[in-house]
């Protein structure tokens, strides 16, 4: 996975333009979503629990589009989410198929990229992935997810 | 300003909306396209709705479920994380003071019916600038309706005081 960190706020003053984020700040906050992405390949709902805010009250929200041009936003909980998460007769592998925006402010950050989910080697599915982040404790956790979904003019690979 | 973009907005005459949402928040106009402008109205509309004490016009911009999570940051470097759900948000103090919530040249990104609105923010009460920090919208269009989903920010008391010089 790639790092191209476009926006950092770090710096205490209101209204400072946002310096670049470091490589090493970036693959900090990027860390708990390669270790998702990998749960998921790995129908492991423990490692992606362990990426999560659990006790924040977050959730994740699709926003779905149909090949017939129906759409659908759904809400889940953390709890509900992960209880799909098991493992199957399908492989699943899912990634960011360009460097993803990421912006961190303090204990805030937000990383905002295309993604692929493949399903048995093929590309089923794909979209925008939008996570919340916030570090507690030194440590970078999911407090959201969103994101789109669509079937229609995803990438092949 | 240069561009066809700029030209547009000219024609309008006056100040078209986006314009004034796009002053507000720190943007320039010409960098607006219909799409943001949708979004960053809905953050408007929630600013609006602060500033006038307006829980019903504060709820109006959330969905039902999500979450309102505020860092605190304080002087001596510790920090609190506290998440509530989303409608906790639109609780506004009754008294007298007056609100004023803004957002300073805030990033927008859209892929469909998701959205973010992301930046530096200052809130003042009575003029006065009380605290500061960083802002992280995340909205979705349901039904052709963009709202906020959840929102994320930290609050500082330090280290505001630039902006607050500039806007003397």
């Amino acid at each position: 996975m790639i790092f191209l960190p476009l926006l950092l706020a770090a710096a205490p003053a209101a209204d400072k333009a946002p310096a670049p984020v470091s490589a090493s700040d970036a693959a900090a906050v990027m860390a708990p979503l390669k270790a998702w992405f990998a749960g998921i390949d790995a129908t492991d709902a423990t490692a992606i629990r362990n990426q999560i805010r659990i006790d924040g009250g977050g959730g994740a929200t699709i926003a779905v589009s149909r090949p017939d041009g129906t759409k659908l936003v759904r809400h889940v909980t953390w709890e509900d989410y992960l209880a799909k998460i098991k493992p199957g007769e399908h492989r699943y592998h899912e990634q960011f198929t360009a460097s993803p925006m990421i912006q961190i402010d303090g204990d805030i950050a937000m990383v905002w990229g295309d993604f692929t989910l493949s399903v048995d080697g093929k590309v089923a599915t794909c979209g925008v992935d939008h996570f919340d982040l916030v570090r507690e404790n030194g440590a970078w956790k999911v407090q959201n997810v969103t994101w789109s979904q669509r079937t229609a003019g995803c990438p092949t690979t | 300003m240069e561009g066809p973009e700029c030209n547009l907005v000219a024609a309008h005459g006056g100040m078209p909306d986006d314009m004034m949402i796009a002053l507000f928040l720190g943007l320039a106009p010409a960098m607006l396209d219909p799409g943001r402008a949708e979004v960053l109205a809905v953050v408007e509309a929630a600013f609006a709705g602060i500033a006038a004490k307006d829980e019903a016009a504060i709820r109006a911009q959330l969905r039902p479920t999500g979450t309102a999570t505020v860092i605190m940051e304080k002087v001596d470097g510790s920090r609190t994380v506290r998440s509530v759900d989303l409608a906790a948000w639109a609780s506004v103090n009754p008294g007298p003071e007056r609100y004023k919530e803004q957002m300073i040249a805030p990033t927008v990104a859209i892929d469909g019916a998701i959205a973010t609105v992301s930046g530096r923010y200052i809130f003042s009460t009575d003029g006065t600038i009380r605290h500061c920090g960083y802002q992280h919208f995340d909205l979705v269009r349901d039904a052709g309706i963009w709202k906020i989903q959840n929102v994320t920010w930290s609050v500082r008391t330090f280290g505001c005081g630039a902006a607050r010089a500039r806007r003397k």
